[in-house]
């Protein structure tokens, strides 16, 4: 339905003056002087103007409200101390607003570039989740100062988001790999394998100029020392962890030293081993497998352990008895051991080779010595190329041969209670990993119980839980629900249980509920009773095992929860057991805030009872026109009502009769002669709040059962309020108007069934 | 366009006179009023393409009300010698809070509410080390691509 002329200059002028009041609270904010109604008022004012904007087709203006909202939101968790970067941002986004707003349709903008304003709004706000600064506006020095967009830009910071990012497409890759079959499952397996060895070398360093540098430092102490050796230098592109650099420089000199300093024989003795003049010290550098490995060799002395075991007996550091080669070996890597009667500039303090050890093994690696008395020495140094590892708990999950893991920070406790189990989460689900054809109907052992502090989950296993050591090849980082990490070379998934019920928002699950609009969602009321309490909230469709309910009240992820669905007067009450999945933010343009919740539907019944609420065809469309009687103030929205209930009746749903009421007068004089089958009443009347109205419909007979819909801006406050004084749902704006109608209409269709 | 600025000078007041030489008064009085608020400081200059406007110092919020006037006097001037760019030289602008920007931005909604024949273009020279010229000029340059024009 197009808009009149009429009706867009109206909603422009109306539209100037939600700015201007905007841009009034906000100065009012940025000076000190607001107050919780002011940033409330603003809220409701940019909302509806968003709202409104979205109706009309002024889309810029409703995005560049959307940016708003976020950027008072920002201004909120600062609590109100305002920037100057959020001060100017809100200043230009206002005016930009108010120049769409102003522009006469017979002279449109030239060249405006909205999407490129909105997206450095967005790269602002995307800074934002760095620290701000908690400075006042009014004793900040003005000047520039390096900000956190500087600090994001740093080079390491730039590697170790792209290093995340990759890694989470290489564990998407990783699923997808174990989910196909055929040949796709090669193709990914190679994809995997690629994303894998790209996410590990991209924070690596080379080493070519450091091991350089030590063979050159090493020939100039050759010279120092008269002592005639080449050193040879063989190596690959060797590129290792930033983290081993230091051990790895540490081990070279120590071992190039050594073998200079102790390890070579005077040019006679080496004459008489038949040996050649000119000693030999070969450095080489290779990747083996997921390691690098430096070795140190050369064609000296050796290592002398008889003398090796008479100065660690004198020390008594070792036992009385004959020591073995390895025992005397471990008594070189011995901090203070030295068999030289003095130290010189270059070695023999003792201090050296137990540097090298604890070095290299605080990055997980090894070293390696090997001597051989009379023909020379040969230290080999090992690192990972991996060097991120964790402490974790490893399992199984029903259906699934995979192994799962958890970081071994959560308190674990197996639960073998039914009741317990059926609040269990499907890892498989959240990983979105297949179950195994041959383990489809494999039992849960139990319900893994992990606590954190708050936090309680409960994941389905198959197995006991044990401790392991992870490597983590494609760190995800923290945010990542997901990681594939690698337990004793075998790849396994590693889930963050905190952030694991928020994967399903990435997917099909809980997003998908909230933002599929193609899809229609039924509005029901709602009751979360969890520990400390009742939340009563709205729900806003179900699909599968899931139930996203309106909400700005935050239940921790994984909490169970009793569900209570039913909209009085129209529909019984039904009970689930359920689990919150998922918390939104609402962030996004169109998404209201809210939790998903989980319904583990396998408890006896609860499947049956479910669908019997929410599955099925609810029949034929009702033969008489259903009428609701819609009571709000603006006239943009009455329209737009009106206008949606056409669209249903157009796609096939019931027809609806619709009358309109402004103020609260009005709507109770229709109420008192008409017969309506619902009525949905805003909250805020042209005439005040409609809670003496609510009141007046609940004790005049005729209306008493009067299915009620309320809907409002204004949060819960207004939702307690509107229930208390008789409304049956309440609904935040922006209203998903198409869900209303298919919401009475699938109502009172079910009703007519036998 | 703007003569090579003595680095010594430090009154920018007594730069402007310097730097505007004889023409300064006339400048001054008949088309826009320099200001001079709190930290700001601000005049303007007609050269060869259009007006030359020239921001001093820190324009934050005592200076919001006259930076406001002494724009819609620029504006004025502008459209009355139907000038087709008018240029705004801020590289010494050390800030400009969201009140004062508010104004430039107004200023290129009411340059696009103007017929397109009478549109002229905002030429702002600016010093891209400066935090919030970086972070504000690139978004008022979204108002109007072709009503506005940052260089360096």
């Amino acid at each position: 339905v197009k808009p009149t002329d009429e009706f867009i200059e109206r909603y422009r002028a109306v539209g100037l003056d939600r700015l201007t009041r905007v841009e009034t609270a906000w100065f009012a904010i940025t000076q000190g002087a607001g107050s919780d109604q002011t940033a409330e008022g603003l809220r409701r004012d940019l909302h509806t103007l968003k709202g409104d904007s979205a109706l009309l087709g002024f889309d810029g203006v409703s995005k560049l409200c959307q940016r708003l909202e976020d950027l008072v939101s920002w201004a909120a968790e600062v609590e109100f101390v305002i920037g100057d970067e959020l001060d100017l941002l809100v200043t230009m986004a206002l005016q930009f607003a108010g120049m769409i707003l102003r522009a006469p349709a017979a002279s449109p903008l030239t060249g405006i570039d909205l999407p490129g304003f909105l997206a450095q709004v967005d790269a602002s706000l995307a800074r934002t989740r760095e620290p701000p600064s908690r400075e006042p506006t009014g004793g900040r020095k003005r000047e520039d100062r390096p900000s956190g967009r500087m600090a994001a830009l740093r080079s390491d910071d730039a590697v170790s988001q792209v290093r995340e990012r990759l890694a989470r497409a290489a564990t998407i890759s990783f699923v997808e790999y174990c989910n196909a079959r055929g040949k796709a499952r090669g193709r990914l397996r190679k994809l995997w394998l690629v994303l894998r060895q790209e996410v590990e070398a991209l924070p690596l360093v080379s080493i070519g100029e450091l091991l350089e540098q030590n063979v050159g430092a090493a020939r100039a102490l050759a010279d120092t020392l008269k002592k005639r050796v080449r050193i040879s230098l063989e190596h690959e592109p060797v590129r290792v962890p930033p983290a081993a650099l230091d051990s790895l420089s540490t081990a070279l000199v120590h071992g190039m030293r050594n073998a200079i300093d102790h390890g070579i024989e005077p040019v006679a003795v080496r004459r008489e081993r038949g040996k050649p003049d000119v000693a030999h010290i070969r450095v080489t550098a290779r990747r083996r497998d997921e390691q690098i490995e430096i070795a140190v060799e050369d064609d000296g002395n050796g290592i002398d352990f008889a003398a090796v075991e008479r100065a660690a007996r004198e020390r008594q550091l070792i036992g009385a008895g004959p020591a073995t080669q390895r025992e005397l070996t471990d008594v070189v890597f011995k901090h203070g051991f030295s068999t030289r009667a003095e130290a010189t500039e270059v070695s023999g303090r003792g201090v050296g080779l137990d540097a090298v050890k604890q070095g290299i093994e605080k990055v997980g690696g090894t070293v390696e010595l090997t001597t051989q008395a009379g023909h020379g020495t040969r230290v080999v140094v090992r690192v990972p190329i991996v060097t991120d590892r964790l402490d974790v708990l490893r399992f199984r999950c029903p259906g699934a041969a995979l192994a799962v893991a958890v970081s071994a920070d959560w308190r674990a406790e197996l639960e073998r209670d039914p009741a317990q189990i059926a609040l269990g989460i499907d890892v498989l689900r959240i990983v979105q990993l297949d179950r195994d054809a041959a383990r489809e109907d494999e039992p849960p052992l139990g319900a893994l119980k992990l606590t954190r502090g708050h936090q309680t989950v409960r994941l389905l296993v198959a197995s006991e839980p044990e401790a392991a050591v992870a490597r983590r090849p494609c760190p995800t980082g923290d945010t990542g629900a997901v990681e594939v990490v690698s337990i004793r070379g075998v790849d396994a998934v590693l889930v963050r249980p905190e952030r694991a019920m928020e994967l399903p928002k990435a997917r099909e699950g809980a997003n998908a509920l909230a933002m599929d609009r193609t899809r229609r969602h039924l509005i029901l009321r709602a009751a979360l009773t969890h520990a400390n309490g009742t939340i009563q909230a709205t729900t806003l469709g179900a699909a599968g095992d899931a139930v996203f309910v309106r909400t700005d009240d935050t239940l921790r992820a994984g909490e169970p929860v009793k569900l209570t669905m039913w909209f009085p007067r129209l529909l019984e009450p039904r009970q689930f057991d359920a689990y919150v999945a998922a918390r939104h933010a609402g962030a996004s343009p169109g998404e209201p805030a809210g939790l998903t919740l989980g319904l583990p539907l396998h408890a006896h019944g609860q499947r049956t009872q479910y669908q019997a609420l929410v599955g099925g065809d609810p029949g034929p469309r009702l033969a008489q026109p259903l009428r609701v009687l819609v009571a709000d103030r603006n006239p943009t929205l009455l329209a737009a009502y009106a206008a949606a209930a056409r669209r249903h009746e157009a796609a096939g749903g019931s027809a609806f009769e619709l009358d309109a009421a402004a103020d609260t007068g009005t709507a109770w004089r229709l109420l008192e002669g008409g017969h309506y089958h619902l009525a949905l009443i805003d909250h805020d009347l042209a005439d005040g709040r409609s809670d003496r109205l609510l009141a007046r419909i609940r004790a005049t007979a005729r209306t008493a059962n009067l299915p009620v819909l309320a809907v409002c801006v204004a949060g819960q406050a207004s939702a307690a309020e509107a229930t208390t004084a008789g409304a049956d749902v309440f609904l935040d704006k922006p209203l998903p108007l198409a869900d209303v109608f298919f919401t009475i209409d699938y109502l009172y269709r079910r009703r007519q069934q036998p | 366009m703007l003569a090579p600025r003595d680095r010594a000078v430090v009154s920018p007041w007594g730069e402007a006179r310097r730097f505007l030489g004889d023409s300064f008064e006339a400048v001054s009085a008949g088309a826009v009023t320099p200001i001079e608020v709190g930290e700001l400081k601000a005049w303007a200059d007609r050269d060869t393409s259009g007006l030359a406007l020239r921001l001093v110092g820190n324009a934050d919020l005592r200076a919001a009300q006259a930076f406001g006037a002494f724009i819609r006097e620029a504006e004025a001037a502008a459209v009355a010698a139907g000038l087709r760019e008018v240029t705004i030289d801020v590289r010494e602008l050390e800030f400009m809070n969201a009140v004062c920007l508010r104004e430039v931005a107004a200023w290129v909604s009411r340059l696009q509410a103007l017929p397109p024949d009478t549109r002229y273009r905002l030429r702002f020279v600016t010093d891209p080390g400066r935090h919030w010229q970086r972070l504000s000029l690139p978004m008022l340059k979204c108002f109007g691509t072709e009503l506005v024009e940052l260089v360096e």
